[in-house]
């Protein structure tokens, strides 16, 4: 055999061993689980409310509206003299919405409250009207109860019908709002304040007149 | 190359073929049946094997529930890959901002049912495009780069500039979830307080002898609809303090509003650097860095300087889960 024919069969020997490589199926896909986390949440309140103009003045209470400091089933509102209702039976007082790509939960707790003034917190869309519904004690309280029926230290969320009671005893310590809130979507909470004694007994005294009584509702998220 | 005439013979000599050499006839024509047919083979398959220099693709998988990049991670969900045969076509696509089509005054008008040339006055705006008149130009390879960040596959982000994040459609959902707070006005409501950080998680590794320490850059901007200024200060929490040497810039800023319009300094560019102190031990450590309140004397400025419309970020929300989260392996 001449040179120039075992060169080229050596030639296409290993032509064909480069080329059965290929359809050996060596080609390698690598797969990457990635999730590229965009965190982002937005809160909308009624009227001209917002983190620091949310206020429940007595004279303004459903029940014992004077101001004694005893008052029950308070609308929060964008002032102390009560001039807008942050909350209504259309209107929710706070929205929270996912504009992230991961699923959250919403988490909150209440700081420096007085031992008489009870925030009670449910989820809105009561009557399906995209608020806080109207309930029997009127506009926007559709989700009060004299006793919230949710337990505190659960993952549970509230919901229309079920809500919780922040107050100085329980509300330091982080309790479920919204379970698995998607990304887009929205939540809404509905707030009631109360001012009256730990067992929750109407009339009395139990709040200073006249002064603020402040207290810092946090929310929170988690990733679920 | 007279292939046809010894393929007959194929099927008889296949077996017997010696690959090193003292090759009969019969067996180089078998040889050069095999490799024209591996040749052609090649050729019809679209040769993906000499194509792909290392052999690896990658394919990057998102939350499947809500952010496949393709539908829901930052761009409309009218721009879908079957629609381009040419995938380059897709990628320069997907995240192209295309504001001319967003219409939003018109669907406003619609969603309101109102005349559409009462809508600059609605939003309080001279028109439209003031919407997005103060943002930076789009670059042209604006919509490769976002689609490559969100598949987690561009990791120089460092380098990305203000045309790039100060662009809303730069962030994952704006399309989806941004836009209808023009489409969809709800003046019962309104947003005081929102934001976002993109990518909000981060890895890296500090090998000793190789690096000894780590650069983060995160995008940190207002979130959709927010109509205020928010005074934000982002601070490391107190455990990752004891191991490391954190420095955050910016670390207070002022936040502008996303909405009626975007403010020159909605977004802005984080870099966060690290080290580890003297002592500290090899291992997987979780640096969380979120929202505080900014110092006083800045808050009292900006208070003043915006009036009503100034709130503090962290009054509002703060993520338990970490705003930011570094993950840093030490070894």
């Amino acid at each position: 055999m001449k040179l120039s024919a075992k060169i080229l069969i050596v030639y296409m020997v290993l032509v064909v061993c480069f080329t059965g490589t290929v359809f050996a199926n060596q080609l390698t896909t690598t797969m990457t689980w990635y999730v590229p986390t965009n965190k982002s949440h937005s809160i909308s309140y009624g009227s001209t409310c917002s983190s620091i103009a949310f206020f429940f003045p007595e004279n303004q209470a459903v029940l014992d509206n004077d101001i004694d400091g005893n008052g029950s089933a308070i609308l929060p509102y964008n002032n102390r003299a009560g001039t807008s209702a942050c909350q209504g039976t259309t209107t929710p007082a706070m929205t929270i919405t996912n504009n992230g790509n991961i699923i959250e939960n919403i988490d909150a707790n209440i700081t420096g409250i007085d031992t008489n003034c009870w925030l009670k917190v449910w989820k809105g869309t009561a009557q399906g009207l995209g608020g806080c519904g109207v309930g029997e004690l009127g506009a926007g309280l559709g989700g009060w109860q004299a006793d919230c029926n949710r337990t505190w230290l659960t993952t549970t969320a509230v919901d229309k019908n079920g809500c919780k009671d922040f107050n100085s005893g329980n509300a330091t310590i982080a309790t479920r709002m919204i379970t698995n809130l998607i990304a887009g979507d929205s939540n809404e909470l509905c707030f009631s304040g109360e001012m009256r004694d730990a067992n929750h007994f109407l009339f009395g005294a139990n709040v200073t007149a006249n002064v603020d009584n402040n207290a810092t509702f946090q929310t929170s998220t988690d990733v679920s | 190359m007279g292939v046809p005439r010894e393929e007959k013979v194929i099927g008889k000599s296949a077996g017997k073929s010696n690959a090193v050499g003292i090759a009969k006839p019969k067996t180089q024509a078998i040889i050069v049946a095999v490799v024209a047919i591996a040749a052609l083979a090649v050729l019809a398959t679209g040769n993906p094997g000499f194509l792909n220099a290392t052999g690896n693709a990658t394919v990057a998988s998102v939350d499947g529930t809500q952010n496949t990049v393709g539908a829901g991670a930052g761009n409309s969900p009218n721009v879908e890959p079957e629609q381009y045969l040419i995938r380059q076509r897709y990628f320069e696509e997907v995240f192209k901002p295309n504001r001319e089509e967003y219409n939003m005054f018109e669907k406003a008008a619609a969603y309101l049912n109102k005349p559409v040339n009462q809508m600059p006055e609605f939003f309080n705006l001279r028109s439209e495009d003031e919407i997005f008149g103060g943002l930076p130009q789009i670059p042209t390879d604006f919509s490769e780069i976002s689609y490559l960040l969100a598949n987690g596959r561009y990791f120089s982000i460092g380098y990305l500039e203000e045309e790039y994040y100060k662009q809303p459609e730069f962030y994952p959902n704006f399309k989806e979830y941004g836009l209808r707070y023009w489409t969809q006005p709800n003046t019962k409501i309104w947003v005081p307080n929102g934001y976002g950080s993109y990518p909000a998680e981060q890895w890296t590794t500090i090998e000793k002898g190789k690096n000894t320490e780590f650069t983060a850059v995160v995008f940190f901007y207002a979130g959709w609809g927010v109509q205020t200024f928010q005074g934000v200060t982002l601070m490391p929490d107190s455990r990752s303090k004891q191991y490391f040497d954190i420095e955050i810039t910016p670390q207070n800023f002022l936040l502008g509003p996303s909405f009626p319009k975007f403010y020159d300094n909605w977004a802005y560019k984080i870099a966060i650097n690290g080290k580890p102190k003297p002592g500290t031990p090899p291992g997987n450590y979780l640096i969380g860095i979120n929202v505080e309140r900014p110092p006083a004397d800045l808050k009292s400025k900006w208070e003043f300087d915006h009036k009503n419309i100034y709130f503090d970020a962290v009054g509002g929300i703060a993520p338990t889960g970490n705003q930011i989260q570094l993950n840093i392996t030490v070894e």
